[in-house]
């Protein structure tokens, strides 16, 4: 099965780094879709489904915190795993992003097996 | 009780910027440092400054030579070497490595509060302006070097 992914950064490089990191990975993905913030990631999220969101926390207009408190309120789109992929790896941060409704965590720097163990943890938890 | 990373020794902070960067570079930008200094060309330095807040406030810098840049650009994007990054590529690029570098230093240093990034800023190579307690550490890189500097302000 071919999953569609968001990818969520206010980084061009960055995302097109995820966007290789997933292709070359072998994670089975038919579609990446990008937003440059939470703002726009709603938006996308307003005419495409997804199956897996990958967001940053620090951007503009709306950071990944307040993203994820959005996609809490939403009954659909709540159902739709989060990683959250930052460079802060202290606990409080890590502790914050899960206990708000995140799934998933990695920390940049990351290597592709990381990644995609996180991705495909997170999809099999949602489809069991 | 945590301890303030202000207190920490310089030596101590720089050893940690090192290792960060080393893990980053390897990690994310394909790169292995070089072990010896490396004679380059002059070459134009790119200066990236993120000023962050937590338990201590600070700045970071980092300062990199044009061609590493485009090198670490390449590598990050998955270019072919051979084809040219663009300007917007290596600076948007250099962020990211800035963006990085300081997260995964000050991860170690505040691990035990939480801390906020600014957006990285590009500077002109003049305002290279780092004080004098700051806590620095150089990578070599085949195609020139990296230099970081970690200002962790203290408690008023």
């Amino acid at each position: 099965m071919a999953y569609r992914v968001l990818i969520v950064d206010d980084s061009p490089a960055m995302r097109k780094f995820i966007r290789r990191v997933i292709e070359v990975s072998g994670f089975d993905c038919s579609q990446q879709l990008e937003a440059s913030n939470g703002r726009e990631a709603l938006d996308v999220l307003s005419r495409e489904w997804v199956d897996l969101i990958l967001t940053d926390i620090n951007m503009p207009v709306m950071n990944g915190e307040q993203f994820i408190r959005e996609l809490e309120k939403d009954e659909t789109l709540r159902q739709v795993p989060v990683l959250v992929v930052s460079t802060d790896s202290t606990l409080q941060r890590v502790q914050q992003m899960l206990s708000l409704g995140a799934r998933g965590y990695v920390t940049k720097p990351f290597t592709p097996e990381m990644l995609r163990s996180q991705l495909e943890r997170l999809l099999e938890e949602n489809h069991a | 009780m945590p301890e303030n990373a202000a207190s920490f020794p310089k030596s101590q902070i720089e050893r940690i910027l090192a290792e960060s960067a080393v893990q980053v570079l390897e990690t994310m930008f394909f790169t292995l440092p070089a072990e010896e200094p490396v004679d380059c060309e002059p070459d134009q330095d790119i200066v990236t400054c993120i000023k962050f807040r937590g338990n201590p406030n600070g700045e970071f810098y980092q300062r990199i030579n044009r061609r590493a840049a485009a090198e670490l650009a390449a590598n990050f994007l998955g270019q072919d070497p051979a084809e040219e990054v663009t300007e917007e590529q290596i600076y948007s690029v250099t962020s990211e490595l800035a963006n990085v570098m300081a997260g995964a230093a000050l991860s170690c240093l505040e691990s035990d509060s939480l801390f906020e990034l600014d957006p990285p800023s590009s500077r002109p190579p003049e305002f290279w302006e780092v004080a004098p307690e700051a806590a620095c550490c150089r990578v070599e890189l085949e195609n020139g070097r990296i230099e970081l500097c970690l200002y962790l302000k203290q408690a008023a």
